[in-house]
């Protein structure tokens, strides 16, 4: 019997987004089919333009409207590719519409959001995976760690450095830092992201995948590296420490430290304190060590003029992983295939996604108030 | 008649954790004697009370803070020796007072800490971090040893702390510590500090023993410093399987003992836990308060 074959409608674009590297993964998997991009009318002009060409690019239709576009044959499963603000509301859309759910990072802009999209995903019986935080090699490598036993039987803590060494930091005079720090709940800006939600993200998917619920939570952010960040007093950078229904004690860092700060494009390391012993895990090795005086003695580290963030581009590496896919995300849609398949949850799901989001909400919180914040009692 | 002491003639007390700097320390420099563990290098006594009684000891080095008793260092200075001692005491102020006015009577020293500054790779990052290029300082990562009970989980702590706020060059302003343990030898503890120059620090005291594990991480606005565990090791390839010989046991010792001995003071600061600064011994006190509380209640605790 042929394998089945799903087909994916692409649900918009945005640069905020991850879409466009799920392409890639999309084209090459034997049992995906891109059926067609969509996103709704009232989208700005650039997006609009930016969608047109990638269907163009791919060679399917553009299709205006979601509602219209999950109508179409062959959509089997939706890539929510779009502004944190609208993705629960696709979400939601999708799932009563019987379509499976591929979801970039986030299912929502607050917890009430990321409620109903589970709530809706979970009522329409469809499968959804949030592919971006437990196929990674830091995950990988930290999951053997623990499965070889070497550790004792259980965890003490995890802790987790993971940065983006992207932008390229300036001097931050005083009067471009605005304070009070900027609370949760907007993110959307043209020329910076919430780091914390953006990269910290990751550091709890990793301490959701060794570790138990999150019951407390302290953060800071109290210093920046971009006078971007510094003007809306949103964090470039963040520490946040938690604490596990077990008691384990866990901590991380994450932001975007700018450029030429780490031979493979950022620190992705962890600490795993079992009960019998340490490990230390590094997501980019093992590594080729390439020193080419060429490569390196010509190579521009200066982030292309529109993409100052290099949201969608990286700088040279002299250090480069052995693993192609360190972020995971084939290995992710190799558990989505066959969740499809089996009829069964992928190993990150919805409901992940949403305690996931809920700790670092709790951790915007405790930056504002510089306290600890209970999870149990909130 | 006055009894000329000799500073140099140095009794180290360790325990079983500490024997292998104890043997590393031996082999390096000459010692007159050793408390709390054996070794082949140098004579064995069975306590403190027995090697002043036995060696004209200059400068008893205590290792291990399941030695430091207030009344042991009570005695050893009453005895006219120096005391380097690896870590804080847990003495009260009053305590703290008499001990210093004994010092005083019988012309010893007494210093407490400072490791951290002889350590080597430390020393090295402390001068890379100085370099206009390192820019302004984000974020110290420092993990290393120590959960082998509580004593030894607080001095570790206290060395990670002073590690940092010297490597940021900031003073702690805010500090939050979590803790949890398996069995009574294998303690974890953390500790989220802010300093004053905005800069932030995540300290972690691994289950094991001291320097079995020892990672820094500087992040600055310029880019990044680092030290890791495994930097230096030699790795032996068995037909079986990997072996790695730790080539560094010591670390920081030698030079700290030796500097002790000669009196000198690197990078004194009053802040920084060395001599015996009640200020600094009250900060450090009101950490191992802190840590029994996170452990005893299992959530965050700020100090």
């Amino acid at each position: 019997m042929n394998a089945p074959i799903y087909g994916v409608l692409l649900a918009s674009f945005s640069r905020h987004s991850h879409q466009s590297s799920f392409v890639p993964l999309f084209l090459e998997h034997p049992q995906i089919r891109i059926v067609a991009v969509a996103d709704e009318a009232d989208i700005d002009g650039h997006l609009d333009q930016t969608n047109r060409r990638w269907a163009e690019q791919l060679g399917v239709p553009y299709v205006t409207g979601i509602d219209r576009a999950l109508e179409l044959d062959g959509v089997d499963v939706v890539s929510i590719g779009h502004e944190i603000e609208r993705r629960t509301d696709l979400i939601c859309r999708a799932a009563a519409a019987g379509k499976h759910l591929w979801i970039d990072k986030f299912l929502g802009a607050s917890i009430d959001e990321c409620d109903t999209a589970v709530e809706a995903v979970e009522r329409a019986g469809v499968r959804a995976i949030v592919p971006s935080y437990a196929y990674g090699e830091l995950v990988n490598r930290a999951e053997f760690a623990l499965r070889s036993g070497q550790l004792g039987d259980d965890l003490l803590g995890v802790h987790v450095d993971l940065l983006f060494a992207k932008g390229w930091p300036r001097p931050i005079s005083e009067d471009q830092r605005t304070t009070p720090f900027l609370p949760a709940g907007r993110w959307k800006f043209d020329d910076i992201k919430r780091e914390l939600l953006t990269v910290g993200a990751y550091g709890v998917g990793l301490i959701q995948r060794l570790c138990g619920a999150t019951v407390q939570v302290y953060a800071q952010a109290d210093a920046y590296f971009f006078p971007e960040h510094a003007r809306h007093g949103a964090e470039d950078f963040a520490t946040l420490t938690l604490v596990d229904d077990a008691g384990r004690i866990c901590t991380l860092c994450a932001g975007r430290n700018g450029v030429a700060t780490h031979p493979s494009g950022g620190v992705a390391r962890a600490w795993l304190m079992g009960t019998q012993a340490t490990a230390t895990v590094e997501a980019k090795r093992p590594g080729i060590d390439s020193f080419l005086r060429p490569d390196i003695i010509e190579s521009d580290y200066h982030p292309l003029s529109d993409d100052p963030m290099q949201w969608h581009s990286g700088s040279p590496s002299v250090s480069i992983p052995v693993s192609g896919d360190t972020a995971g995300l084939s290995r992710g849609l190799d558990d989505f295939v066959r969740a499809l398949e089996d009829d069964v949850d992928p190993a990150y799901t919805v409901r992940h996604a949403r305690d996931n989001m809920r700790t670092l909400l709790a951790g915007y919180r405790s930056i504002v108030e510089r306290a600890p914040i209970d999870l149990a009692k909130s | 008649m006055t009894v000329v002491v000799d500073d140099s003639r140095v009794i180290l007390v360790g325990d079983r954790d500490t024997k292998p700097v104890v043997d590393a320390i031996c082999q390096r420099m000459p010692v007159a004697g050793v408390v709390g563990t054996d070794s082949t290098l140098a004579d064995h006594f069975p306590d403190i009370e027995q090697a002043l009684h036995s060696t004209e000891a200059g400068t008893i080095c205590l290792l291990s803070p399941k030695q430091v008793a207030f009344e042991s260092i009570r005695r050893i200075v009453s005895a006219g020796v120096n005391v380097l001692c690896g870590g804080p005491i847990s003495a009260t102020a009053t305590q703290c007072a008499q001990i210093q006015q004994q010092a005083q009577q019988h012309g010893v020293r007494i210093r407490l800490g400072g490791r951290e500054r002889h350590e080597p790779r430390l020393k090295r990052m402390h001068q890379l971090r100085a370099s206009e290029a390192f820019g302004e300082p984000v974020y110290a990562r420092c993990v290393a040893g120590g959960g082998t009970s509580m004593d030894a989980a607080w001095w570790s702590l206290c060395e990670l702390l002073a590690s940092a706020t010297w490597l940021l060059q900031s003073t702690p302003v805010r500090m939050v510590i979590g803790a949890t343990r398996s069995g009574r030898a294998r303690l974890h503890v953390t500790m989220t500090v802010g300093m004053d120059n905005r800069a932030n620090a995540q300290l972690c005291v691994a289950p094991g023993r001291q320097g079995a594990l020892a990672d820094t991480w500087l992040l600055g606005t310029g880019g990044t410093i680092s030290s890791r565990c495994e930097d230096g090791d030699i790795i032996v390839a068995r037909p079986d399987q990997r072996h790695v010989i730790d080539t560094n046991p010591t670390g920081s010792e030698v030079e700290w003992i030796t500097d002790f001995i000669e009196d000198k003071r690197v990078g004194l600061q009053k802040d920084a836990g060395l001599q015996m600064d009640a200020a600094a011994l009250n900060a450090n006190r009101r950490l191992l308060q802190v840590m029994r509380r996170a452990l005893k209640e299992g959530v965050l605790c700020a100090v």
